[in-house]
């Protein structure tokens, strides 16, 4: 009897342990299900906010190419109407009165044959292109008579194999002195700014 | 229980320790993009400033006889460079990067400009004909003291040819030592002063100052002798002067290799520009519609414009007569109806 009452106490003590032990099991797979869900949502959120880092970079950086592609397209026009405005006044090419003073809009047409001659003449032509390269750059100043008869005049030409080129047009006159039997002729300066 | 308390606890700081590292990684990240975007907005501001003023400046030399102003926010300091060796020029704003070059630009100004008020006065350099433009620069903070001189002509006249707006002082009583006359009070209020003087009538050697002797015989806006004088130092060789818009320049220079640089660049131009009015007498020449008595009358100018290619800043005498002969010739081309040289 003893001895049976010895065997149902250890077979209960078993069941005790066997059941603590399945409970530490489920407990132990529960925590184990917990830290992997957190684990999930930190990476979850990491790759969020990557995302969202990425995102809004991507915007940030396509704005600031916008404003940037913006801002050389108007330092480009301000250049060419800078060199327009510069080719319009050069006292070398322009008219004269009696008095020295400036003919508004005219280009004496000598003045510009011998410009055109001097930036052609290999004696001359690198003294004259390195003066005239600092107002021009990388442009290309052509004065066009229009009237009566069409004859172009490039001055200037600095072509670095442009992609865009911008033009500026101005209407002028060109005097054609030649004592008392001078006229006056129609055309315009055609001023073009290249940019890579 | 004491386990699973502890794995509570290793979770929660573990989790503290991510906030703490992931934050501080955010917290860089932003710190790095404010960083780069202060410094791309502070170079994009100093580059727009450069620009304005550089853009300014060659816009003014289109203005003839122009007074010009140029404000900005705050205070820039300004370096304005020219090398003799290689004849090139150009300006340099502190805190910005590089240098900008000024090909064609001649200007005369102090090395060292510190303003946000940029004074631009132009006058043409003629002989006769228009070789460039002068570009005087200065500042609100630069006077100009015009010691009277015994002739009681010259310093009255550089008074009133200077534009209204520029900070000058005439100095009618004679006083060689400046400190023991009121005039020391007036230029303290200026960050720094010009002396101009003429042949003897000179402050003590103690003082800055540029000594002008004009030529006796043709008067202040022909030709004639610069010495800048500096303190304390024997005055070094005689610079020279041209036409009046060169004088200016030497006023507002303030160092004789600064002002023969700037010379030197406006005379490389004249060069150029008298043989382009030579190559255009030419072409006139051989038209064969040109009137030719006209012909006969351009053998004189061609000869005149061919002599001046081989002028240097020393030869001011011939460039003057030159330049006046050329001036007559021009008028009497225009009388007798034929085409004029310039």
């Amino acid at each position: 009897m003893n001895y049976l009452w010895t065997i149902e106490i250890s077979r209960t003590r078993d069941a005790h342990r066997y059941i603590d032990e399945k409970n530490e099991i489920s407990h132990m797979m529960k925590l184990t299900k917990r830290s992997q869900i957190q684990l999930g949502e930190s990476i979850t959120i990491i790759i969020i906010v990557i995302i969202l880092l990425v995102v809004g970079i991507a915007f940030w950086s396509k704005f600031n190419q916008a404003d940037i592609k913006q801002s050389i397209a108007e330092s480009q026009d301000r250049y060419v109407i800078q060199l327009a405005k510069t080719a319009s006044e050069l006292p070398e090419l322009r008219c004269y009165s009696a008095q020295d003073v400036p003919k508004v809009n005219c280009f004496d047409w000598y003045k510009l044959l011998a410009l055109n001659q001097t930036m052609h003449d290999p004696l001359t032509k690198k003294e004259a292109f390195d003066y005239y390269n600092g107002y021009f750059e990388n442009s290309r100043i052509t004065f066009e008579q229009l009237y009566p008869e069409d004859i172009n005049i490039t001055v200037y030409d600095n072509n670095i194999s442009a992609q865009r080129s911008q033009m500026i047009v101005i209407p002028v006159v060109f005097e054609k002195s030649l004592g008392r039997r001078g006229f006056m002729t129609f055309g315009w300066i055609m001023v073009e700014g290249y940019t890579r | 229980m004491i386990r699973k308390n502890k794995k509570g606890i290793i979770e929660i700081q573990f989790n503290w320790i991510f906030v703490l590292i992931a934050g501080f990684i955010i917290f860089l990240f932003i710190i790095s993009i404010i960083n780069s975007q202060k410094k791309q907005s502070d170079q994009t501001l100093n580059i727009d400033i450069m620009s304005l003023i550089t853009t300014e400046i060659k816009n003014k030399q289109q203005i003839f006889n122009s007074y010009n102003e140029i404000h900005t926010t705050s205070v820039y300091d300004l370096q304005f460079s020219c090398d003799k060796d290689t004849k090139q020029a150009g300006i340099y704003i502190k805190g910005t990067e590089g240098n900008i070059e000024l090909p064609t630009e001649v200007l005369f100004t102090t090395t060292k400009l510190s303003t946000n008020n940029i004074i631009i006065w132009t006058s043409d350099f003629s002989t006769p004909f228009t070789v460039t433009r002068f570009m005087f620069i200065t500042s609100p903070g630069t006077a100009f003291l015009i010691y009277n001189d015994s002739a009681n002509q010259y310093a009255k006249q550089i008074y009133y040819d200077l534009p209204a707006n520029i900070t000058k002082i005439y100095v009618n009583s004679f006083a060689p030592d400046i400190s023991s006359s009121s005039i020391l009070k007036q230029t303290k209020a200026f960050k720094n002063y010009h002396i101009i003087c003429f042949d003897d009538d000179c402050p003590a050697n103690k003082y800055n100052y540029l000594r002008i002797t004009p030529s006796p015989d043709n008067g202040l806006y022909s030709y004639g002798d610069l010495a800048y004088h500096r303190a304390g130092v024997p005055t070094d060789a005689l610079s020279k002067y041209v036409t009046k818009s060169s004088l200016f320049g030497a006023i507002f220079s303030d160092s004789r290799d600064f002002y023969e640089c700037e010379v030197a660049r406006a005379y490389d131009q004249m060069n150029l520009k008298g043989s382009l009015h030579l190559t255009r007498m030419k072409l006139l020449t051989d038209n064969p519609d040109i009137d030719p008595d006209c012909v006969t009358y351009f053998a004189g100018p061609q000869a005149i414009l061919s002599d001046m290619k081989s002028l240097s800043i020393k030869d001011v005498s011939t460039l003057y007569a030159d330049t006046n002969e050329l001036s007559m010739d021009n008028r009497n081309l225009e009388d007798k109806g034929c085409p004029q040289i310039y």
